[in-house]
């Protein structure tokens, strides 16, 4: 099982994982906002910039909607990898980047439903619970 | 494009330095938001950085902070950052 928590003052639901992007080789821990009203993972602004993305390098990808409107993203390869011991889960997505001049800059990264949908999940914020069992992932790599 | 299970082993390293990461960042994440009052109360409307559940860096921008980061010799992608603010946004993502 993979243990997330809620946040004391927001009551967000947040796991922590590591995201790597192969192209260009950036790579860093996130916090991510678990969103199941998001059809795809997105990496913040604040993250970006956090872990080096260069948005010269990238590559522009379709524009997402949601509440605020509409925001013109980029589109990125990449591997979120998640602890479920004794594995490393590795997850294959396209993530969506945002623009690093975004506003609210400290936007949070929203694990979507790429990612959710392998995964079976035990929401239970009275009882402080936030657990995910992984149901499939594209690699899973065995600690040694 | 990796094609591979080994080339994306290769690529994501020893699976026990992954772990310690994820778990080190975890800590300090959880700590900012058991924390998170009394950091907005001295640091309202800055941006600071957090490592091994201290606060490293702050600073009204968040290059700044970054920049203070790369100073200080620790890893981005290891160091937690945040805008924290004594009346924080409700967001609806």
């Amino acid at each position: 099982m993979i243990a997330g928590w809620f946040g004391e003052m927001s009551g967000r639901a947040y796991i922590e994982g590591r995201v790597l992007i192969p192209r260009l080789r950036w790579s860093g821990a996130v916090t991510w906002v678990v969103d199941t009203g998001a059809d795809q993972s997105m990496l913040g602004p604040e993250d970006a910039l956090r872990i080096g993305v260069d948005p010269g390098r990238l590559i522009e990808g379709a524009p997402s909607f949601g509440v605020g409107g509409s925001l013109a993203t980029y589109a990125e390869p990449a591997l979120l990898l998640f602890v479920e011991l004794p594995f490393i889960q590795v997850n294959r997505i396209v993530l969506d980047i945002a623009p690093l001049d975004s506003k609210p800059v400290e936007l949070p990264s929203p694990l979507g439903r790429d990612v959710l949908d392998r995964w079976r999940m035990d929401y239970h914020p009275t009882a402080n619970q936030l657990l995910f069992e992984v149901i499939s992932a594209d690699v899973s790599r065995p600690f040694p | 494009m990796l094609q591979t299970d080994q080339e994306i082993f290769d690529l994501i390293g020893d699976p026990h330095v992954i772990a310690r990461q994820i778990k080190a960042y975890t800590r300090s994440a959880q700590w900012l938001s058991s924390q998170y009052s009394q950091l907005a109360d001295q640091y309202d409307q800055q941006w600071i950085a957090v490592f091994n559940c201290e606060v490293r860096a702050v600073s009204d921008s968040l290059d700044e902070v970054l920049q203070a980061v790369d100073d200080a010799g620790l890893l981005r992608g290891e160091v937690l950052t945040r805008f924290v603010e004594k009346h924080p946004r409700k967001f609806i993502l």
